[in-house]
């Protein structure tokens, strides 16, 4: 397991990493403005370090705010630029409303489980 | 009923006149002010001299160095004219205004009569329709005029009645006393030759003196300033800055008469009055040159100030963030003449537009840190300002377009822009609605929800427009793909929870209704500015 630095408010936790395979991250607490830059930047990481199809485990995020939506988007593009995919598995209420309202639904990958979400994207 | 009984209703009745009269020029001008009226002002002001001219007329014509000065700021904002010129200008207009003080001096009744009976009968003429304003105002002259003589007529019975005796005596008294009784008239009745007319009215049957006239006319310069301050707090921008000019020059022209009269009056030097009297004009062409010489002033105070006039405006009323917004940042004045340059400088003004969007929501969104500290009110009519100017200038531009195609290109931006506007328009009410919904209550979850969507959509949007992406524009049509069904789901499940405060059901209700039109909106944002159009 690897804990990145945590931002105030948010807290990752990469879960697992197989070669080829699906990265599972784990995301607690809040994913907004104070949050989104550093939440880009260690999943770009991840990214360039050829994880391409990633299932972040949101059951333990209580909140997104545009903000953190935009750095999910940002790591969607990535992502299809590397024929990879991103999943949003278990979100809150709240956050399912948030990706269904703002269009991203289809984008983003909501599946209801972390599992849904490994199947969702090839795993 | 004596003339005594009917005195004062007939003063009423003329002072209505006259201020309807004002009133009706300032409305009949404001008309004029299309864009291209507008733009014609720049050659106005092409030399020092012609726009002293200028103003001396603008004067003349409004009677109002306010009304200048409010035309003015709208001209320097939209960069058709230096500030430097439009401070020029009103410093002009204050002698102009002083014309009307002298036409109080003459006898204007039956050339009164014949100027509203011949106006008034024009206006009523379907096939002088497209001069309206013109008539309009012209009309108003004659009202003012009518007002100026009734306003005479009033006074001559008032003599001998003992309210007047007691005016008479009040306003006779102490200099000082007059000088502040300007200060105080200018404030309530905002208009210094309206104040000169009915004194030179009242001093001319007996009822001031003309040197207490003068001194109070000197304090209505004061008066000014102390309403600029009591009042501006609406104002911002250039509209503060000339307004602060208007201010202090006028301030100077009235400290340095008023201090003239009271060393004269304390040491026996001779005072204006007395200077003027040797020129054996008469009574009311005496107080109207008085007047005019306090006017005169004015210019002389700007070229006092001098080049610092700018610095010193700019130190006094600091332009904020979002006064800046409201001022065209590509479109300058020589823009229209390159129809083929200027689509894309209005892409550009375009998005600055767009830009500016999402702060609108600030007081509505969930996360609260993610505000940009902008006041709201103040950047919805900064927005609104630059809307107007954006689309006067695509109006202006399509008239110069010289192929089918350009055409097509220039509706289509045009179309964009309308869009915004109404998106702008559209974003301000549902932070309103959602804001409106208590803290407390889950609805206001809902309407949080709305609001970060659509700034999530808004900022998409503005990607799209820097840089073109097109995995963002494909983003974009997807995020404001129709939204009906969607927000027919979501209004029955908000109407079938928990019911708890019927007003916050309404108002989420509305809020999504606002959503849907605004993400229906920035789809057509979207569809004007793609690479297709």
């Amino acid at each position: 397991m690897t804990i990145a630095p945590a931002s105030k408010g948010l807290q990752f936790e990469l879960v697992e990493a197989p070669a080829g395979g699906v990265a599972i991250v784990r995301l607690a607490g809040t994913l907004d403005v104070s949050s989104q830059q550093t939440a880009e930047r260690f999943l770009a990481d991840l990214v360039t370090a050829g994880h391409t199809r990633l299932a972040l485990d949101c059951a333990e995020l209580s909140f997104v705010s545009s903000a953190g939506l935009r750095a999910l988007i940002g790591t969607v593009k990535l992502v299809k630029l590397r024929s990879g995919g991103l999943a949003i598995c278990a979100p809150q209420p709240p956050i399912r409303q948030l990706v269904e309202l703002s269009g991203l639904k289809s984008l983003l990958c909501l599946s209801d489980t972390v599992a849904a979400g490994r199947v969702a994207l090839g795993g | 009923m004596s003339g005594q009984d009917l005195a004062i209703p007939l003063f009423l009745a003329a002072l209505v006149f006259f201020f309807h009269g004002l009133d009706s020029v300032r409305a009949g001008l404001k008309g004029l002010a299309s864009r291209s009226v507008r733009r014609r002002a720049q050659t106005l002001v092409a030399s020092p001299l012609r726009t002293a001219l200028v103003g001396l007329g603008f004067g003349a014509v409004s009677q109002s160095a306010t009304a200048v000065s409010i035309v003015l700021s709208g001209l320097v904002s939209a960069g058709l004219i230096p500030m430097q010129r439009a401070l020029t200008m009103v410093a002009w207009a204050n002698p102009g205004t002083a014309v009307l003080a002298f036409l109080a001096a003459v006898n204007m009744h039956a050339a009164t009569l014949w100027l509203i009976g011949l106006v008034g009968l024009a206006l009523r003429n379907k096939r002088l329709h497209r001069a309206g304003n013109t008539l309009g105002a012209v009309l108003g002259i004659g009202f003012m005029l009518f007002g100026l003589v009734q306003m005479k007529t009033a006074a001559a019975p008032a003599q001998d009645g003992a309210t007047y005796a007691a005016l008479s005596s009040f306003l006779g008294g102490s200099l000082v006393l007059a000088f502040a009784a300007g200060a105080v008239l200018r404030i309530i009745i905002q208009s210094s030759s309206g104040i000169a007319v009915i004194l030179i009215a009242l001093a001319s049957r007996g009822i001031i003196d003309p040197v207490h006239a003068l001194v109070v006319l000197h304090g209505t310069a004061i008066g000014i300033g102390a309403s600029v301050l009591l009042l501006g707090r609406g104002m911002r921008g250039e509209a503060l800055r000339i307004s602060y000019f208007q201010a202090l020059v006028n301030a100077f022209a009235g400290l340095v008469l008023g201090a003239w009269m009271l060393i004269a009056d304390a040491t026996g030097l001779p005072n204006l009055i007395e200077l003027l009297d040797r020129l054996q004009l008469g009574l009311e062409s005496t107080l109207a040159t008085g007047f005019l010489a306090q006017m005169l002033l004015c210019p002389l105070g700007a070229v006092l100030l001098g080049s610092r006039a700018e610095s010193l405006l700019a130190r006094l009323a600091p332009e904020s963030e979002e006064q800046g917004l409201a001022r065209l940042r590509y479109l300058t004045s020589g823009a229209a003449e390159e129809p083929e340059v200027a689509l894309d400088l209005v892409a550009k003004e375009s998005q600055r537009f767009l830009e500016a969007t999402p702060a609108l929501l600030d007081r509505a969104r969930l996360d609260a840190a993610a505000g940009s500290g902008l006041d709201a009110k103040a950047l919805a009519e900064s927005l609104t300002t630059l809307d107007a100017e954006i689309d006067g200038f695509l109006a202006e531009v399509l008239e110069q377009a010289n192929s089918p195609e350009m055409t097509r290109q220039y509706l289509a931006a045009s179309d964009r822009q309308q869009a915004l506007g109404e998106l702008a328009t559209n974003l301000v009410a549902l932070a309103d609605a959602v804001t409106a919904i208590p803290k407390d209550s889950p609805q206001r979850v809902l309407g949080g929800l709305l609001v970060e969507s659509l700034d999530t959509m808004l900022r998409t949007a503005i990607d799209v427009g820097r840089e073109g992406d097109p995995l963002d524009r494909e983003l974009l049509q997807q995020m404001t793909a129709d939204r009906s069904e969607q927000m027919e789901s979501v209004r029955r499940q908000a109407a079938t929870a928990d019911a708890g405060a019927s007003r916050a059901q309404a108002q989420v209700l509305y809020a999504t209704s606002l959503f849907e039109r605004a993400v229906y909106l920035l789809r057509r944002v979207a569809r004007a500015s793609s690479p297709a159009q």
